[in-house]
């Protein structure tokens, strides 16, 4: 979920439950903004241990058993030694997420609770003060790329056994109370601050109605709540990010075919030159064109192209790693059958690359749209008031008092949350989400 | 003068900087089976890639006919490969994966389409067309990975252990299904294995790889009966093999035997193992000593593991009842033991 609709979601949760001054206040406090990030780095260490969970030889855990061994003691000696890369590949993840977090620190936060990545923001758009903006930037550059490299090294050390029957009996060694007390705490800790979003949205001093939707979508319905271009807003986070996505799955194509050359010397380079500083946050993005590109012919800051182009940046990413996965795991065996039954290698990657790659490149590239939608950090330093995307609507609305522009906020919110989530259904539902990937 | 088959001349390749095959020598005739053999990592299925096109030599020549097709490229070269694990299509149906190598060739789809019916019924397989590659089991998928080698018409069929993981009574019926099919279209073909008895079946000749040298080429028969080195003897099951005592006097190498010694030529760097068949022991009175430790049957036959001297596992066929723990008297023909280079 985009980090603005996350902290739209625990503001609402304040709101609702009447949390401002009570020890669980959770806007402006460290705990909003260590549970939302709890929240939203949750699902990424779900994903990751339930790929590799049932991947576990199981017939270790037996073994184990026969030979006495507690299911405590099979847990702690057994299984999670087995667990650790996937753990650590994580938590590291995790960690990176929340270190590199701009959305949700900036909104839930404010500017009493800073980190690093809104210290960069501030100093470089509030102060002006771009050299002490880009010490901070090279800090977090060292950090991320520490943390990059923990990460691959446990990806590329996971020696996991892979038995099949592991994930049949896994499957059946689950009790119906366990799946049910799990899918309530799940249901509970996810579902309920987009619940309250969506009550929040709905919650007009009139009772409950769509006023803030038809606010939204219908500016001129009533005057008096056109403040913000927000059909404007969506069309643009729209289009932007479809031509986002083009641009990472261009590019991420690229990169990904690079990284699985044969040549070990290409692969390196294209992972430092292209992944590494791919790596680093929107908001480090935004600054560097900020402060880059500000001369002459290359004066693209005012541009509207560069929107979309730093918002496809981002995701070349993801759209590199899904697909050079996706590479990786073709068997070179299978290309040299097509070559030995008389393809050319433009008809080996046509018929043969290009279809078994196809679920994840469009995996990719949906992800990337997702990103593109809900990107903030450099959208943040390069999005003009005549051409505001979701997310910064989002932030302008929260920003404004009243009742009427937060629940706006809220319905804006419930809207870039439906489109994200229907994009990432679309992908789990046609199979292209691969929980290695991340 | 044309030579109809295929002609590997002083061919050499390299894996990752290492060298994986060293001036390798062989003809095969037009319409005749070969069978490689050669422990796990010699080098066999490399020499197959280099045949097939996949890896380039660092020396040497490739000739079919008569003709130079070292720098022909794998898809022109009309040579069909056979993988290990089948490599078949996953993202393809049965019907397309045998269907792929004839649209390369631009067949007509129509043709292309009766072609595929027709080698689906040759492979035993009628009705499986529209079958995804997962819906297969190990049998079917072998004989699937067949039918697509076969589609279109290749000069010279190279087989990579196709049958290795699958268990022994399967491995067997398709052993014969697909060499009957080569037969009977009379298809040049190469076989990995390194199961000497399936090579015995269908082979016209056979050639031994170690290290990426040939060490030993000719028919089953003439290996069988001249192994000439332990792995050759070893390859094609051949007991009881073992290291003698030995001691170098005069130029000649004397190798201890049970029954006595024997003395063969060299120089004092050559190593030697000595080969006693099962056949070649006799249970006699006037015999060395020996005690029974095993009793066992192959192929409907008895037999029996004894020691002996320094022999920990003799094996010699009998017809007797004997049990093991049992102390019985063995003689032995000094001129039936063969002397093999280690």
């Amino acid at each position: 979920m985009p980090t603005v609709v996350v902290a739209s979601a625990f503001i609402s949760v304040n709101e609702l439950l009447k949390l401002d001054d009570t020890p669980l206040n959770l806007q402006g406090s460290a705990l909003g903004i260590i549970v939302a990030h709890i929240f939203f780095n949750t699902s990424i260490v779900v994903r990751t241990l339930t790929s590799t969970w049932p991947m576990i030889d199981f017939e270790s855990e037996q073994a184990a058993q026969t030979l006495g061994a507690s299911k405590l003691r099979i847990f702690f000696q057994i299984t999670l030694p087995q667990l650790k890369s996937g753990l650590m590949s994580a938590a590291s993840l995790a960690f990176l997420f929340t270190f590199t977090s701009f959305g949700v620190i900036l909104i839930l936060g404010g500017l009493g609770k800073a980190t690093i990545e809104t210290e960069i923001w501030r100093y470089a758009t509030q102060r002006t003060e771009f050299e002490t903006a880009a010490v901070l930037g090279i800090v977090q550059l060292l950090v991320v790329v520490a943390m990059l490299t923990i990460n691959n090294k446990f990806l590329t050390t996971d020696n996991i056994n892979t038995n099949l029957r592991s994930k049949v009996q896994y499957a059946h060694s689950v009790s119906k109370f366990r799946k049910l007390v799990n899918s309530i705490f799940i249901l509970g800790f996810f579902g309920f601050p987009f619940l309250v979003l969506l009550e929040r949205s709905l919650s007009t001093p009139t009772g409950h109605s769509f006023a803030y939707y038809k606010q939204l979508l219908l500016e001129n319905s009533d005057e008096r709540f056109a403040i913000f271009g927000t059909r404007k807003a969506i069309l643009n986070s729209l289009i932007w990010g479809s031509l986002a996505m083009v641009i990472a799955t261009v590019v991420g194509l690229i990169a990904a075919y690079l990284l699985t050359n044969k040549s070990k010397s290409i692969s390196l380079f294209s992972g430092i030159f292209l992944l590494l500083p791919l790596g680093v946050s929107g908001v480090l993005l935004g600054f560097g064109i900020l402060i880059s590109l500000n001369t002459g012919y290359f004066d693209f800051r005012s541009e509207w192209w560069i929107i979309p182009v730093a918002q496809g940046l981002l995701g070349v990413g993801i759209v590199a790693r899904i697909s050079s996965n996706a590479i990786k795991k073709i068997d070179p065996n299978i290309r040299h059958a097509a070559s030995t039954l008389g393809a050319s290698s433009f008809l080996i990657w046509r018929r043969i690359d290009c279809p078994i790659i196809s679920k994840a490149v469009i995996a990719g590239s949906a992800f990337s749209f997702a990103l593109a939608l809900g990107e903030f950090g450099a959208t943040s330093f390069l999005v003009r008031p005549q051409r505001p995307t979701i997310p910064t609507t989002i932030f302008n609305l929260l920003g404004r008092p009243g009742s009427s522009t937060f629940g706006q906020a809220m319905a804006l919110s419930v809207i870039l949350a439906v489109i994200t989530w229907l994009v990432v259904s679309l992908l789990d539902r046609s199979g292209s989400l691969s929980t290695n990937d991340f | 003068m044309t030579f109809n088959g295929l002609k590997i001349s002083e061919v050499s390749a390299e894996l990752g900087g290492e060298r994986v095959l060293q001036s390798i020598n062989f003809s095969l005739q037009e319409g005749n089976v070969l069978a490689l053999l050669g422990r796990s990592g010699c080098g066999k299925s490399t020499l197959l890639k280099v045949i097939a096109g996949i890896v380039s030599p660092t020396g040497g020549q490739i000739f079919w006919n008569s003709v130079d097709i070292s720098m022909t490229p794998a898809h022109k070269r009309g040579i069909g490969l056979m993988f290990q694990n089948n490599a078949l299509f996953p993202h393809m149906s049965v019907h397309e994966n045998i269907r792929f190598g004839l649209e390369m060739l631009s067949v007509p789809k129509a043709e292309a389409n009766d072609r595929v019916v027709d080698l689906l019924e040759l492979v035993d397989l009628k009705g499986f067309g529209s079958r995804t590659i997962d819906s297969l089991s190990g049998g079917e998928s072998q004989r699937v990975a067949l039918a697509r080698v076969l589609a279109p018409e290749p000069k010279l069929v190279l087989l990579d252990e196709p049958f290795n993981a699958l268990d022994r009574a399967l491995r067997r019926t398709l052993v014969d299904q697909v060499f009957e099919i080569l037969s009977a279209k009379k298809i040049t073909s190469i076989h990995v294995t390194h199961e000497g008895d399936e090579a015995s079946l269908f082979s016209d000749s056979i050639l031994i790889i170690e290290n990426g040298q040939i060490i030993n080429e000719g028919t089953f028969t003439e290996i069988i009966d001249l192994p000439v080195n332990v792995l050759s003897a070893d390859l094609l099951g051949l007991r009881t093999v073992w290291a003698p005592d030995a001691e170098f006097r005069n130029q000649k190498w004397s190798l201890l035997t049970p029954w006595g010694s024997i003395e063969c030529g060299g120089s004092q760097s050559d190593r030697y193992q000595l080969l006693l068949r099962p056949d070649h022991v006799q249970i006699s009175n006037d015999g060395l000593e020996a005690i029974v430790t095993k009793v066992f049957y192959a192929a409907g036959q008895k037999y029996i593991d004894c020691r002996v001297g320094n022999i920990k596992n003799l094996t010699v066929l009998v017809d007797t009842n004997i049990s093991i723990g049992e102390s019985i008297c063995l003689s032995v023909d000094l001129d039936s033991i063969e002397v093999l280079t280690a």
